[in-house]
């Protein structure tokens, strides 16, 4: 069943009801442009859409081809409560490297431990009012649904633009006690100056995911709010939205944190460990456990180059390569980079990701990217004339070699679904520009 | 003296131009009434940005507590939001 609501009860009791009846589902993330909502009903076929009227025709399905149907007229199955550790829950449609929709396909075993370790983990309550804001089509939300809905929470969808843009109003509005998203969401509400005491007062717990959570994240959360807990969390959507955990109060978090905060330890049942790196501290993040998917949507190839299996606890288990580099510092996790960000100039291995680090440290957030083999270190909100000053305090970070040849000052870094920033589109600039950045500010060139 | 809307207009407009993904587009001819973020005009984080160099630019704060910034996101709403902070 493909599920083509946005954030409501609807949507949710499509994901119930598609499971509690045997199926499987994949959510569609209405807020992709439409070659994206295509692609993703093209791929996963499937026997029902649930949907809202309006958001037919940009899967091209013509109005020949629908046969409506009334829920009060569908025949009520009875509820399977049998499975089989390797039946589909749901397949999560992500962005593949080649443009074309990758579906992450996640077993019902997988859900079902991710979903008892939150429960417990989070320590969800019935008083709980848990936030539902990452869009449907992004595993987040996957968190958010289950846990609220199966811990005896109240859900509460986020889907009104403001909510979503600066959700002060909303927290406070709707007395929420649980928030989770990804980080940047802190950002927007930093810039609007909402990261208050009195904006946070009802929430007891904020949970994080899918991009880095930055020191100065976590500083602004304890100075508003000394007494809460936040999590980090770490998972690709391959091993069930999460499969490690950090605890973080205002009396420990400044032990978990170095350019960005720690990863957190492996949840009870998951192995993570480091392979292919110098030493066994430092290396590609390698998942094993139930939470590991069954591979990618009928597509074998990819499938057998990312997945695996290992023997454990007596059982044949999935594995997983993420692409993710991380190293262990102390006894903490950190995330580095991804595995395709690391490129060679003029010999040396260079991560981009550590140039992007010297430049948070310098105080700007900044992208860097290689194109026609020079680096690019876009800028977000620096005037031209402070990036020479940038570049001569990088050089007291960076070998010279790591230093971009050019930089240049951005209003904004491009952002993908996840609201990570995102390379290919600034390397897209380069390229429509050649010579003359579109969407940046003159470039300071290193000379 | 009191803002009119044409002269907000003319401030909001040249803050977009600079906050704008695409800085090839004519933001004169944009409509009005378009939303600039579900329009991509702006990303989230420019949209702030550009909000927030309104303020500086005409001197009027918008109070970000009490009003809902994303029903800002079109010119037209945002001129009229910042008119009516003004005290007009």
């Amino acid at each position: 069943m493909l599920i083509n609501l946005p954030q409501c009860a609807e949507a949710y009791a499509a994901m119930f009801g598609a499971l509690m009846a045997g199926g499987i589902y994949a959510p569609n993330n209405l807020s992709a442009p439409a070659i994206r909502q295509r692609g993703v009903h093209e791929a996963f076929e499937p026997d029902a859409v649930v949907a809202a009227e309006g958001t037919l025709d940009v899967l091209g399905i013509g109005p020949t081809d629908r046969r409506w149907v009334s829920l009060s007229d569908l025949p009520a199955p009875l509820p399977r409560r049998v499975w089989a550790a390797d039946d589909l829950a749901y397949v999560m449609f992500t962005s593949g490297s080649t443009g074309a929709p990758k579906g992450v396909m996640v077993a019902r075993e997988g859900l079902a431990h991710f979903i008892d370790w939150a429960l417990l983990a989070m320590d969800v309550r019935r008083t709980d009012r848990w936030s539902q804001h990452p869009n449907l089509g992004f595993d987040l939300s996957v968190l958010d649904i289950y846990g609220a809905l199966c811990g005896g929470a109240t859900l509460v969808p986020l889907s009104r633009q403001g909510d979503r843009l600066t959700p002060a109003a909303a927290i406070r509005r709707h007395k929420l006690t649980i928030w989770n998203s990804v980080p940047s969401v802190v950002d927007l509400m930093l810039r609007a100056r909402q990261v208050t005491a009195q904006n946070l007062e009802t929430l007891r717990l904020l949970t994080f995911c899918g991009e880095p959570l930055l020191p100065a994240h976590l500083e602004a959360i304890f100075a508003a709010r000394p007494d809460v807990v936040v999590h980090n969390t770490y998972g690709p959507t391959e091993a069930t939205v999460s499969c490690t955990l950090v605890r973080l109060t205002e009396a420990n978090y400044r032990d978990a944190c170095r350019a960005s905060v720690a990863l957190g330890d492996p949840i009870p049942g998951m192995d993570v460990w480091l392979a292919g790196g110098e030493s066994d501290n430092e290396g590609e993040v390698m998942i094993c456990g139930p939470q590991v998917a069954r591979g990618y949507w009928r597509d074998p190839q990819r499938t057998a180059a990312a997945f695996g299996e290992a023997q454990r606890a007596g059982r044949i288990m999935p594995t997983y390569r993420t692409g993710d580099r991380a190293a262990r510092n102390g006894r903490h996790l950190f995330f580095l980079e991804r595995v395709d960000r690391q490129v060679k100039i003029l010999g040396h291995r260079v991560e981009l990701g550590e140039i992007d680090a010297a430049l948070r440290a310098c105080g700007a957030a900044a992208c860097t990217v290689l194109w026609q083999g020079e680096l690019h270190a876009f800028v977000e909100g620096t005037p031209s004339a402070v990036l020479a000053d940038l570049r001569a305090a990088l050089a007291a970070r960076l070998p010279t070699y790591a230093i971009p040849a050019h930089f240049h000052s951005i209003a904004a870094l491009p952002r993908n679904l996840n609201d990570k920033a995102d390379a290919g589109a600034l390397i897209a600039q380069l390229v429509a520009g050649a010579g003359g950045v579109t969407g940046a500010q003159p470039e300071y060139q290193a000379g | 003296m009191q803002p009119s809307y044409d002269g907000i207009r003319s401030i909001v407009l040249d803050a977009l131009k600079t906050h704008c993904l695409d800085r090839a587009l004519d933001v004169g001819a944009l409509d009005a009434h378009v939303d600039l973020l579900q329009a991509g005009v702006l990303d989230s984080f420019g949209f702030l940005d550009f909000v927030e160099d309104v303020q500086q630019r005409t001197g009027i704060s918008l109070d970000l507590e009490q009003v809902d910034v994303g029903e800002l996101a079109t010119i037209d709403k945002l001129i009229r939001g910042v008119l009516c902070a003004s005290g007009k």
